[in-house]
């Protein structure tokens, strides 16, 4: 039996390499949204939006779409990409700093910084392309604009609310993220691919050679009869 | 000498060899096409950020999806390699090995062990390995309780086609009888429960009033009521006593009833 | 100890009684047949006698075993060819016969020489569904040859089988007999053919028992006649002086043996007088068998 769990075991593994190593063309995606703003001063204000946990200790790499619904009261907005840990420590300085000290201190810290373009009077996007995830990130929203008036956000609403139901804030931001994730599998995944080949193979190996009805010593002696024999010297 | 049992589980086993292949190869592919699928997600997470601080990720790996497939896949392979017990006593192949000293008992439980155990075992193996492939850390994100529940129940069917096997020593009505009970026999009743709870009127179904289905399909239970509170220690504990019974009958009728020839 | 013994022995199967009342001993170290026409429940007895199937009520016996509660220890010591045995077809046959010698204790050594017994050595490789009938038998009868049993049980071991196979089993039977110190029961309705090897008789019709005992003592009960092959150089110098014993009915002369009936009782008289005369060899050809099933059928008339 050991013989044919050394087979279950290199089999299983043969079907497990041959797809895993079509990973990085399976790309599913996620879509989170994130709503709120984190600080607003002014003209100014920043969403802390989302969280991107890297869970494996794989190659990851993502393609991420931002994209900012109801906003058209937003003249710029820059999505920054910045290390989890590295914002911990700077977070609780940035609610007491300008909007420049703020701008400058993001640029520094962050790994990625795309602006945003308007789509739609409403709308707007950002794409971030291969974005590599070596340790958790997060996506902060920096926004620009007259956030004084509620000029151009749509007040329909389907269905109209009843009149005792308060008229949503002049200043809301809604953001969906897409997420698309590329998995690749690297020298660590080969490592132990060739781990459990070697075990594998070992089980077969010892096992067959334990059976008295052993395959390798079948094989062994075909070959032998299909070989021809050299002729003697005299 | 070794044990019989096994002695004769590891022959059926290298007789079966060619077909256990292919249902591993079978059982790998699609266990690799679902977690490849599923790897990407589990791999990042995107959330909303609350401000609070760094949180330590936990891999928890929602198995539902994937056993969903390999669980009826792992199933048919069990139930099928079970009903071959049926084929050899119509056949009369039985005749010759119990012909020589190996009692009906340990004849029995080779093959248990070779049609109920192996095809656990492949099926674990065709799981495992992916994950380890990947991330070793991915094995202890596997839901135990899922796991735990579906080989209960596909060991439940399994046991109930040896029974079929030994009594009606027919191949053909021990696999019908395996693929009843796993196969029909949940949709009626769950058209039966159905009909029911739609009939009496304004009551909503706890986990509890259900528990009946879990005696003999304890990963049904749980996967259908987890949002009503089902719990996986109730469904086991309304499956474990009939698959010990189970057990129970197809070994001491091999002991004590089984004839062949 | 007796090899097989049954004691008030019924089997049913539905309604149908295949053994009533089924009484019968073997002694060991004798080739016994098992007579009777077809349905008697001559199968029936040799799985019970296996192990295979539980009598309904009664006692059975196998070298001292029973063979339903301690059928482990009972198989250890019997080797059974089954009538129309079914074989894993796809299976090799060193990969069977290796795997019921394992069953035995016993390794690969084993199955070469029961390979070699049985002239199955070509194909030990070979799969099991490529093999003919009488191939299949000679694989039968290896399998049971397998860890040197005390008994062989052998169910119509050349049932369907054409001539030339027949001869071929009969005579690996002969040899058995002589090479190895068994027990041998065959189970057969082709009188004929046990004729050549049985020492020692049961009859069985309708699931029960009519008569059992050696072939010698079958013939002194009912009067049979006993035919005696014997060969010398001189066949009508013998023939001369055994012809006037008064126990010999009757003799054939030919080339270089002579053909001599007498009772049953006296074929030994025959045999010892042969061989003061100088005969090369005595083949006694027993009591003729389908003389003493007709004689035992007609006394117990069913």
């Amino acid at each position: 039996m050991l013989r044919e769990f050394g087979l279950f075991v290199i089999i299983s593994l043969l079907f497990a390499s041959l797809t895993l190593f079509h990973l990085p063309f399976l790309t599913p995606h996620q879509t989170t949204c994130a709503y709120g703003f984190s600080i607003v001063k002014g003209d100014w204000g920043l969403s802390e939006a989302i969280l991107l946990r890297r869970n494996l200790n794989v190659e990851i790499s993502a393609d991420i779409k931002m994209t900012a619904y109801n906003v058209p009261q937003v003249d710029q907005a820059i999505l920054f990409v910045i290390p989890e840990k590295e914002y911990l420590r700077k977070e609780k300085i940035i609610y007491n700093l300008e909007r420049e000290e703020v701008l400058k201190l993001l640029k520094k810290i962050s790994i990625r910084a795309e602006p945003a373009r308007r789509t739609a009077p409403q709308s707007l996007e950002v794409v971030i392309q291969d974005l590599a995830l070596e340790e958790s990130l997060i996506l902060i929203a920096y926004l620009e604009g007259d956030f004084s008036s509620t000029a151009g956000v749509s007040q329909n609403i389907t269905p109209a609310p009843p009149p005792s139901v308060p008229p949503p804030p002049p200043l809301y931001f809604n953001a969906c993220f897409n997420i698309k994730a590329k998995v690749k599998i690297g020298g660590e995944q080969l490592a132990r691919v060739i781990d459990v080949a070697v075990i594998g193979l070992a089980l077969f190996v010892l096992g067959d050679l334990r059976s008295e009805d052993s395959w390798l010593r079948r094989l062994k002696r075909y070959s032998s009869v299909v070989k021809p024999s050299k002729p003697k010297r005299k | 000498m070794r044990s019989k049992a096994l002695l004769h589980s590891t022959y059926i086993v290298s007789m079966l060899s060619k077909e256990l292949l292919i249902a591993m190869a079978a059982l790998s592919i699609v266990q690799t096409v679902f977690l490849s699928m599923m790897l990407p997600n589990i791999a990042v997470e995107a959330t909303p950020y609350y401000t609070g601080g760094f949180v330590t990720p936990q891999i928890r790996l929602i198995l539902a999806p994937v056993l969903g497939i390999t669980g009826f896949l792992y199933a048919i392979v069990t139930l099928i390699a079970a009903a071959q017990l049926g084929l050899e006593l119509e056949r009369g192949d039985a005749t010759i090995y119990l012909s020589h000293p190996i009692s009906r008992s340990s004849y029995v439980l080779s093959w248990i062990i070779a049609s109920l155990i192996i095809p656990s075992t492949m099926f674990f193996i065709s799981l495992a390995i992916p994950l380890l492939v990947v991330e070793p850390r991915l094995l202890f994100g596997v839901s135990g309780e899922e796991m735990l529940l579906l080989v209960l129940q596909v060991l439940t069917g399994g046991f109930i086609v040896l029974a079929a096997s030994l009594l009606f020593k027919k191949r053909s009505l021990a696999l019908a009888s395996g693929f009843f009970e796993y196969l029909i026999l949940p949709l009626i009743m769950t058209i039966a429960l159905a009909i029911f709870f739609s009939l009496v009127h304004n009551v909503t179904p706890s986990a509890r009033d259900v528990l009946w289905l879990a005696i003999l399909y304890p990963y049904n239970y749980l996967v259908m009521f987890n949002h009503l509170g089902a719990r996986w220690i109730e469904a086991a504990a309304a499956n474990i006593p009939v698959l010990l019974a189970l057990i129970v009958f197809v070994i001491l009728y091999a002991k004590r009833r089984l004839e062949v020839g | 100890m007796r090899a097989l013994y049954f004691e008030d022995v019924y089997k049913k199967f539905g309604r149908t009684y295949a053994l009533q009342g089924a009484t019968f001993e073997i002694p060991r170290k004798v080739v016994a047949g098992l007579l009777g026409p077809n349905g008697a429940g001559k199968t029936t007895s040799i799985k019970i006698a296996t192990g295979l199937l539980k009598c309904n009520r009664g006692k059975v016996e196998v070298l001292g075993l029973d063979p339903w509660n301690n059928g482990v220890e009972a198989r250890m010591k019997i080797g059974v060819l089954h009538e129309k045995p079914a074989y894993p077809p796809n299976v090799r046959v060193s990969k069977l016969l290796l795997h019921l010698a394992k069953l035995r204790g016993r390794n690969l050594r084993e199955v070469k020489r029961v390979a070699t017994i049985t002239g199955l050595e070509k194909y030990l490789e070979a799969k099991i569904r490529a093999l003919s009938r009488g191939y299949l038998q000679r694989l039968g009868l290896a399998q049971a040859l397998l860890g040197d049993p005390e008994m062989l049980l052998l169910d119509e071991p050349t049932a369907n089988l054409d001539p030339l196979a027949r001869m071929e089993i009969l005579n690996l039977i002969k040899n058995l007999r002589k090479e190895l110190d068994v027990t041998i029961i065959i189970s057969s309705h082709i009188l004929l053919e046990l004729q050549k090897v049985c020492d020692y008789a049961v009859f069985i019709g309708v699931g029960r028992i009519l008569d059992y005992g050696s072939m010698r003592d079958l013939a002194g009960r009912y009067g049979v006649e006993a035919i005696l092959k014997i060969y010398s150089v001189k066949p009508r110098r013998l023939a001369s002086i055994l012809v006037r014993e008064e126990y010999v009915e009757a003799i054939e002369i030919h080339d270089s043996y002579l053909i001599v009936r007498t009772q049953s009782g006296y074929w030994k008289n025959i045999e010892d007088k042969a061989f003061e005369l100088g005969a090369e060899n005595v083949e006694l050809t027993t009591a003729n068998l389908e003389d003493m099933y007709k004689a035992v059928v007609s006394r117990y008339a069913f």
